[in-house]
């Protein structure tokens, strides 16, 4: 192998959006936050079922964004690219947690998890039927399960979900089928569809 | 779309329609459709109540700490310093043994125009203090390793090559880097590399991808000489117990499609017909490693999982690719069984005198599988050509044992260095009590060697200077090459504030055991995923 040796100098690469100030992105930033920050929670939550975990992925998602605002080339696209962000996120988290703590302890804790808003009747009655839906969400694989949050939840169309996840028109709707097809059997176990 | 026939159950179109994603020609066929299958029918409203259910789920706003916690995250990383890799602090390990890289870095200066950073700056007291002092209590803790009896190689320390994934926002870009320069590999779906195996004559690379918006892993062959691509899995899980195994002669790979059902089968690559075949078709089954081989055939230990415990079988595998159905169950075409055994890992001499093995109780879930219970890895050395996997050998982390409740090893990554006597493991999934402060350390990568002489494989000792992965969050990949080197690639530590895109940096480290620190070489910058380095496949013994 004499003479096969590697090198490698890579610069920073370039991103697509001219420099701004501090400032500038502060307030792109703000407005981002002030607009997505509850949606971007709720999908989280929806995909982790976990209040506490939830909102410490959705706080890293938006440091993250922040630090990478310059790759934000149109606020027009910034929902999709913060979706994006959060779903890497969420994915790391999962991916990282899957051994820190014993097996079923999720479920446990959303179970015994106190639900923090009491309200009238019919909402403690939402909320049961809530966790009964999350339960079944949680059955999902967690592709199926995002697919069908961005669909159902965020009401995004297939393209939309292709680039949060990064995924062609045409295996979204895959994609989205067999997550129908697998919530189809997780609600008909909770009860609520046929 | 083509026409619906009597008895087609279009379930696509059925979810399609929900979110308005039909043409006018798929609509029309369709209500055709549903006019006449009541089961569609049936379908259609479960999936609209589905929908009705998931987008009926009541709106949690988010605790209203959220935005000063943001604040405070952002406010307490915004005067970062430089990334961990140049700052003084990470000098470790480096100034007191410059001298002995200078031969490789000499080489990156004769064979290449391109840029090429370091770690090591000499003359830095504080890094030097730092990587004595560390080297030192590692010392304290545990007695080091005496030197590799290993039989001596004629070891380059360099990659010859490297993949590369270069954030560049719209498109990433995946290259393949060697001596010869940059080749861009076009391949539809971007990820970024975890894993990278080269042939044994060098002339192909097999590669998967982690696609960080789905979390699921694709694979490819690729030959360097014209640029030829071969999918070899599309969106499957990624596990630790994947492999690319090639055979000793490189006329066929063997890998494991892990498909996102958890179900598991072996495949084959045979690059000289640029195609693969199927192996094994009971969804249990994993590549393990070749066991020999002749003119026409070679034979392939293939391991099915279990929810308790697993089994391997021994399996002839033909080294040309043709017209041949897969083993339905491998345990009635095997010439050799091993209960108990998952896994069996052959170190790369030939014939192999060791093998790496896992055992205990296996359990599967969303993610694939894993060890619930009892999983350790042994250590098992041939006896007349052969393995005792099920019941033989000794433990690879010598000092920890299984506790009464099946706490054990989850899962770890292994992989053989060239020599047949150095190995690493790293990524360990330990569920029981640490031995010590941190031991076994998922962020750690131990690099052991069968003979070296102190009886014990891999303990605290042999962990990596602390230094040398520090500031990253995961080690991703490891390669080695000969007794004493090692290619990390090391995704780094979310707080240097560029995570959206993978960030990763490919290092390369000459161990050293005692109170000598390890060396450590830098790739790349940041910005950018150095993905897994590809060693040598076979070192010359020194003449």
């Amino acid at each position: 192998m004499e003479g096969r040796v590697l090198s490698i100098g890579l610069g920073r690469v370039a991103t697509g959006r001219p420099a701004v100030s501090a400032a500038q992105d502060r307030a792109i930033f703000d407005r981002l936050f002030e607009e997505y920050s509850s949606p971007i929670h709720n999908y989280v939550l929806r995909m982790v079922g976990d209040a506490d975990r939830a909102a410490d992925i959705t706080q890293d998602t938006f440091i993250k964004a922040y630090r990478k605002l310059d790759t934000l080339t149109d606020e027009t696209s910034a929902r999709a690219w913060l979706y994006r962000i959060a779903t890497n996120t969420a994915i790391d988290e999962m991916r990282r947690r899957r051994w820190v703590s014993p097996m079923g302890s999720d479920e446990e804790r959303h179970h015994e998890r106190p639900d923090e808003r009491p309200g009238p009747e019919a909402q403690v009655i939402g909320g049961m039927l809530d966790e009964r839906i999350q339960r079944a969400l949680m059955q999902l694989r967690p592709n199926h399960r995002q697919c069908l949050i961005l669909s159902d939840l965020e009401d995004m169309s297939a393209q939309q979900i292709g680039e949060v996840m990064g995924l062609s028109y045409g295996a979204v709707r895959t994609l989205l089928c067999r997550a129908r097809g697998e919530m189809r059997r997780q609600l008909t176990v909770e009860g609520l569809v046929r | 779309m083509s026409f619906l026939r009597p008895g087609d159950h279009p379930d696509e179109l059925l979810s399609d329609s929900l979110t308005g994603d039909l043409t006018d020609v798929e609509r029309a066929q369709l209500d055709a459709h549903l006019a006449m299958c009541p089961a569609c029918r049936d379908t259609l409203a479960a999936f609209a109540e589905q929908r009705r259910l998931v987008s009926g789920m009541r709106h949690v706003p988010p605790p209203r700490d959220l935005g000063p916690r943001v604040r405070a995250g952002i406010d307490s990383r915004r005067f970062l310093g430089p990334p961990w890799w140049r700052r003084p602090r990470a000098l470790v390990g480096i100034g007191a043994s410059l001298a002995s890289v200078a031969a490789g870095v000499l080489a990156f200066v004769v064979f290449s125009n391109l840029r090429f950073s370091q770690v090591a700056e000499s003359g830095s007291p504080q890094a030097t203090s730092t990587a004595s002092s560390e080297a030192t209590a590692s010392l304290d803790a545990s007695p080091a390793p005496t030197a590799s009896a290993a039989p001596p190689v004629a070891a380059d320390p360099n990659p010859v090559g490297a993949l590369v994934y270069t954030v560049e926002m719209p498109e990433a870009r995946l290259e393949l880097v060697t001596a010869q320069g940059a080749e861009p590999i076009p391949v539809e779906s971007h990820g970024t590399p975890v894993d990278a195996t080269l042939s044994p004559d060098g002339d192909w690379v097999a590669f998967s991808l982690f696609g960080e918006g789905s979390g699921l892993v694709d694979s490819y062959a690729y030959r360097i000489s014209d640029g030829t691509l071969v999918p070899l899995t599309q969106q499957g899980l990624d596990s630790p117990f994947l492999r690319f195994v090639w055979s000793p002669d490189g006329r066929v790979l063997a890998y494991t499609a892990l498909a996102q059902d958890a179900s598991a089968d072996v495949w084959l690559f045979y690059p000289g017909a640029e195609t693969t075949r199927q192996l094994t078709q009971s969804g249990t089954a994993f590549a393990g490693s070749f066991d020999g081989s002749d003119e026409s055939s070679a034979r392939l230990w293939v391991s099915v999982a279990a929810e308790s415990n697993a089994s391997s079988y021994r399996l002839t595998v033909p080294l040309t690719a043709g017209d041949w159905v897969p083993y339905d169950d491998p345990s009635t075409d095997a010439d050799q069984t091993s209960d108990g055994a998952f896994l069996p890992m052959l170190n790369p001499t030939i014939p192999a005198s060791q093998a790496a093995v896992w055992r205990g109780e296996m359990a599967r879930d969303e993610m694939g599988w894993h060890f619930a219970r009892g999983g350790m890895l042994y250590m098992v050395p041939a006896v007349d050509g052969t393995f005792d996997l099920g019941g033989g050998g000794e433990q690879v982390f010598s000092s920890l044992t299984i506790q009464q409740n099946g706490a054990a090893f989850a899962s770890a990554r292994f992989e053989w260095a060239p020599d047949g006597d150095g190995f690493a493991v790293w990524d360990t999934q330990w569920t029981g009590t640490e031995e010590g402060t941190g031991f076994p350390d998922p962020q750690r990568v131990y690099f052991g060697h069968v003979g070296d002489g102190t009886g014990e494989l891999i303990t605290a000792a042999q962990a990596l200077d602390a230094a040398d992965t520090a500031g990253a969050t995961e080690v991703v990949d490891v390669a080695l090459g000969g007794g004493q080197y090692l290619a990390l690639t090391l995704r780094t530590d979310a707080s240097q504030g560029n995570e959206f895109a993978p960030v990763a940096n490919l290092v390369l480290i000459t161990r050293h055991t005692g109170a000598t620190p390890d060396e450590v070489m830098a790739y790349g910058q940041d910005g950018v995923w150095n993905g897994p380095a590809l060693y040598p496949a076979t070192l010359e013994p020194a003449p």
